[in-house]
């Protein structure tokens, strides 16, 4: 699914990029608790605390 | 109020979640990530933002329950957040409380008692919160590409609509 505004997707696609970040948040936790690596998901990029705490000011 | 904070474990499981142990042994995770919806709400307040938008996690192992109040939990993860929030200037988080086991208004009373405690010490945080039923997020940033009136708005859209969706899927 390509960036673009929320109320430019369509209801349906809406639905599923809500459903997407939802399933994303719940597999990412259910990882994390069991202790194992972050699994790959579609649209979803993980960022390296360290390095987000350690780079010059700007993004 | 200050107090020490736990050290992070040097690697976690993978290169990104960091990790640390309290006094009672407890472990805790601590992730920033980004996906879709985040960035695709943002786009809809017609502003001309250029900075990131990523989801902020933190939550302790399966199957452990904290017991009592442990002030540097608290110190740790608000340090972590400042360390981020000082170095990435144009950066919003968001955080999610956790609904799995229905505490997620104690979790948004809580952490909103972190961040206003903390709120000096960071310079321009603005932190806002909003639960609909079950469903509840915060914002927290120093930016000023947005007005606090807008990322209110970008708050309250992402809880909504969050909470209306999920509760229709089909």
């Amino acid at each position: 699914m390509t960036l673009k505004k929320f109320s430019d997707y369509t209801p349906q696609e809406q639905k599923t990029l809500v459903r997407q970040a939802q399933e994303a948040r719940e597999l990412i936790k259910k990882t994390l608790a069991e202790g194992k690596p972050l699994p790959k998901i579609q649209g979803v990029t993980y960022y390296d605390i360290r390095k987000l705490s350690s780079t010059t000011k700007g993004s | 109020m200050t107090s020490e904070s736990y050290p992070l474990l040097p690697k976690g499981p993978d290169q990104f979640s960091q990790q640390f142990i309290t006094d009672n042994g407890l472990v805790y995770s601590i992730l920033v990530f980004k996906h879709l919806l985040l960035e695709s709400l943002i786009l809809d307040l017609q502003i001309n933002f250029c900075g990131s938008v990523l989801e902020f996690s933190f939550l302790l192992e399966e199957d452990k329950e904290t017991t009592g109040i442990d002030n540097k939990i608290e110190e740790t993860i608000i340090s972590v957040l400042k360390g981020i929030l000082l170095n990435q200037i144009d950066l919003i988080i968001i955080g999610v409380y956790d609904s799995r086991d229905e505490r997620q208004q104690a979790r948004e009373k809580l952490f909103s008692k972190w961040a206003l405690r903390h709120q000096n010490a960071i310079t321009n945080l603005f932190f806002y919160s909003n639960t609909i039923a079950t469903t509840g997020f915060c914002v927290l940033t120093t930016t000023s590409q947005i007005s606090h009136s807008q990322l209110k708005e970008y708050v309250n859209q992402l809880a909504q609509t969050t909470y209306s969706l999920k509760n229709d899927l089909p």
